[in-house]
């Protein structure tokens, strides 16, 4: 019997295992040519060609197919034979092949033999040999592929992108405005509730500006965080609203001037114009006391407050010696004696923390600056935001007036000008001597946003001035979710493009 | 050449041997098995085992069933070479003269069963050498031959070392199987039990004279290897050396020394006889794997390494075989599909 005849089912099985395990290994190359070429062509941030990738995987899977099936599992007579003997034969048709063309009677007995134990035998018990590893292989060269051509082509870019790196100027910046506030905070003489809350804020800062490498935002959130130390600081400046109230009377305008100026020699002079008019009239004294109490009461200040608590303690007083009192000269002017002291000692306090508050501010400011590349900006009294910056009206105090800038203060007299010309709400004689960016009486903190921006000589818009601020505001409005995703890109946009002139 | 009335001859007869020889041998399979293999091959057998297991009494029953000459020699400390081989007395002949005449020793036989044979001197066993591989004794300038068939049936009881002396490895070399008759189980050793209350005498009966199984050595001689199968036989031996560069690491490490070419023809020759006592005309690797045990074990001597990992030679064999063929070793055992000969029977 021809060995074709009786090898035929088993090489026919041989054949397809053959043509499976080819093709299962062309697909795992196929695949893996495809997933390569793709990585390469996203790597370089392009679309990966089609064709590219169909003729390179294509043609890995075809000499993978056709080396690996002609050379290694086409099934040779040779290779059906050990296949067959696996099956228990005991290399009896190994043998036969081998001896095929002996001659011999033992040769021929053994064919016969090998020939009725292959009769014993069926293909269909003849295993697969499909290994699990390949088909995981396959299937895994498969998958990754086809992950890897479905990914967007900038993906690595937009990876890269999201990367926060900052040039080294940017984290020095960084590193000094923080650790310059926490030092100021520290030996400032804020309370240690105050001083907790404000190295909240300047922790959250340092967070905010680690997260992010843009300059413009990190500005952005150094202006928020300005503001929000700025509110806490006024909270405990409590001398513009006291102040306020009493200028509302005219028999406390001049103190409550003085209060809110912080300025301790008007305080002495209103305090000793007022004792003159209360001297001997009781029903003054009395109107005094009314006077202050209900100013105090329309401040909104809370009544643990040093400041309040001085004006309250004066106002019972003056209830106590218009009652009691035998002696109520001597008293009075025990009484206010008392009462300038303490008013002085708070306001001395305020006026501490409200040059803290500056400090502060000014380091922030000039960091966000050094950020955003801008020149050391001139300050609002040297851009003729006052008249002279020469010493004020009560120029005697050294300082006063005298120091370039120190017309954003509330209660420096910017240009010279009477005390209260700053508050912004038109007491002064002159407009045109506003503080530019300095406070309103009330020590709400309003920078140079709107004023001062537009150089009507040049027709050019000193966006960088405003930057920070701006953007600081769109920052919020995305917080709070007012802006739609369409108008997020025409504001990026515009952000952009300020950015970019003033690169320029 | 060959024919198929010496294949139908060859298989009446080995059946009939194991027939004769499970009348005396309860459980032993392989080991009788093995030692109608080696005496059909032409080879000497050492058995190996603890005092009791029925080696003497399997040499008897071989004795028995072979219709040969049988000789037992008890090898003691005190036995001399000429003990064995036989020696030159003074006798007088018809003239009344005195004259030197050779007496041959108990070597002179078909069958020798050197019981205990590690408790002679290293120069009694040594007489035995060129007995054992050229089937010829000298004594007193002169050369006899011994006659065919001859084998030479060793034991040696591997506890109780005090006094003994260890086969030296050439003389190792000459058996072609060591066998180790180990203990029988539960129901074999009930069965020995039963039997021997009756008779201790053998029961087997002589089936196979010298010149049957010389025919049968001669037929098996043409049974077919093919290369592959010669070529693993050879591998298999060549992996015991350590001091070949391709042997593997695990011979390296623990092997001290290899088989001698002897072992690679006694796997071929032994695994014809196996291969036509399952009914095949061919020689398989189940054939050389099985008979890799018994024919290596007592040719490679395990290194220090195996002796302190307590890894024996079987060990060792078994480590060998999976190396070289690249599969798993599983316990040897009888064949998948032929479970007994059916030559003659078709």
């Amino acid at each position: 019997m021809s060995t074709n005849k009786l090898f035929r089912n088993f090489k026919f099985k041989l054949f397809v295992e053959g043509l499976v395990r080819s093709m299962l290994a062309g697909l795992i190359t196929g695949g893996a040519g495809a997933f390569i070429v793709s990585l390469v062509y996203h790597i370089m941030a392009k679309k990966t060609p089609t064709v590219l990738l169909a003729s390179v995987s294509g043609g890995l899977f075809f000499l993978t197919f056709v080396l690996l099936f002609f050379i290694k599992h086409y099934p040779t007579k040779k290779r059906t034979a050990v296949r067959m003997d696996e099956m228990g034969l005991n290399e009896r048709v190994c043998t036969m092949l081998e001896n095929r063309d002996n001659e011999s009677k033992i040769a021929e007995l053994q064919r016969n033999d090998a020939v009725v134990h292959i009769g014993k035998i069926r293909a269909k018990q003849m295993p697969f040999r499909l290994r699990k590893r390949e088909f995981i292989l396959c299937l895994l060269s498969i998958c990754l592929s086809v992950a890897m051509i479905m990914l967007p082509h900038d993906v690595f870019l937009l990876a890269e992108e999201d990367k926060i790196v900052m040039d080294e100027e940017q984290q020095e910046i960084i590193k000094d405005l923080i650790e310059n506030l926490r030092e100021e905070i520290k030996k400032s003489e804020l309370d240690e509730e105050t001083k907790d809350k404000a190295n909240d804020i300047v922790d959250k800062l340092e967070e905010d500006l680690n997260n992010t490498d843009s300059k413009l935002e990190q500005a952005g959130k150094i202006e928020e965080a300005k503001k929000e130390l700025s509110e806490l600081l006024d909270k405990l400046l409590t001398k513009n609203s006291i102040g306020k109230e009493l200028r509302k009377y005219d028999l406390t305008k001049r103190l409550g001037e003085a209060v809110i100026l912080a300025d301790t020699g008007h305080v002495s002079t209103a305090l000793d114009i007022l004792e003159e008019k209360l001297n001997l009239d009781k029903e003054l004294v009395t109107e005094l006391s009314e006077t202050i109490k209900k100013a105090l009461a329309d401040s909104g200040v809370d009544a643990a407050d040093g400041l309040y608590q001085a004006f309250d303690a004066f106002a019972n007083d003056l209830d106590l010696v218009n009652k009691e009192s035998e002696t109520f000269t001597e008293d009075l002017k025990a009484i206010f004696d008392k009462a300038e002291a303490a008013i002085n000692e708070q306001l001395k306090k305020q006026a501490a923390i409200e040059k803290e508050k500056e400090e502060l501010k000014d380091k922030m400011e000039e960091s966000k600056n050094d950020l955003l590349g801008k020149e050391e900006e001139p300050k609002p009294s040297q851009t003729g935001g006052g008249s002279d910056p020469g010493p004020g009206e009560e120029g005697d105090k050294p300082g006063d007036g005298d120091k370039p800038g120190d017309g954003d203060k509330p209660g420096n007299k910017p240009g010279g000008d009477k005390p209260g010309d700053g508050d912004g709400e038109g007491e002064g004689e002159d407009d045109n001597k506003k503080p530019q960016g300095g406070s309103k009486e009330d020590g709400e903190v309003e920078d140079s946003m709107t004023e001062g921006i537009y150089d009507p000589v040049s027709g050019n818009v000193a966006y960088g001035k405003v930057f920070a601020s701006y953007y600081a505001e769109y920052l919020k409005a995305l917080e709070k979710g007012d802006v739609s995703e369409e108008l997020q890109e025409i504001v990026d946009r515009y952000f952009d493009s300020l950015t970019d002139t003033k690169e320029k | 050449m060959i024919s198929e009335k010496d294949i139908t001859f060859f298989s009446e007869k080995s059946e009939r041997i194991l027939n004769e020889l499970r009348k005396d041998m309860i459980g032993q399979e392989e080991v009788v098995e093995q030692t109608v293999i080696a005496m059909i091959a032409g080879g000497n057998v050492l058995l190996e085992g603890v005092p009791g297991v029925g080696k003497t009494r399997l040499v008897r029953s071989i004795g028995r069933t072979f219709s040969l000459p049988f000789s037992r020699i008890q090898f003691t400390p005190d036995l001399m070479p000429a003990d064995v081989t036989g020696t030159n007395v003074i006798e007088k002949d018809e003239k009344g003269q005195n004259i030197l005449k050779f007496q041959k020793g108990p070597i002179f036989s078909n069958i020798i069963l050197a019981d205990e044979i590690n408790r002679a001197t290293p120069k009694t066993q040594s007489a035995l050498l060129e007995a054992m591989q050229e089937h010829t004794v000298t004594a007193g300038g002169h050369t006899f031959s011994l006659d065919e068939p001859f084998f030479v049936l060793a034991t040696q009881n591997p506890i109780e070392q005090d006094g003994t002396y260890p086969l030296p490895e050439a003389q190792m070399d000459r058996f072609m199987f060591k066998l180790m008759v180990g203990f029988p189980t539960k129901n074999e050793l009930a069965a020995i039990v039963n039997m021997t209350q009756e008779s201790m005498e053998e029961h087997a009966e002589a089936v196979l004279t010298g010149d049957d199984l010389l025919a049968m050595r001669k037929g098996a001689k043409d049974i077919l290897v093919i290369d592959e199968v010669l070529d693993y036989a050879i591998k298999l031996v060549s992996a015991t050396h350590p001091e070949l560069s391709d042997s593997p690491e695990f011979t390296k490490k623990y092997v001290r020394f290899g088989a001698s070419p002897r072992a690679a023809q006694a796997l071929i020759t032994a695994g014809k006889v196996r291969a036509l006592m399952k009914g095949r005309y061919n020689v398989s690797y189940e054939d050389i794997n099985v008979l890799a045990y018994p024919v290596l074990r007592h040719r490679i001597k395990p290194g220090f390494n195996a002796v302190t990992e307590k890894i024996s030679a079987d060990g060792i064999i078994r480590r060998l075989i999976e190396e070289v063929s690249g599969k798993k070793e599983k316990e040897p055992s009888a064949e998948v599909k032929t479970k007994k000969s059916f030559i003659g029977k078709k």
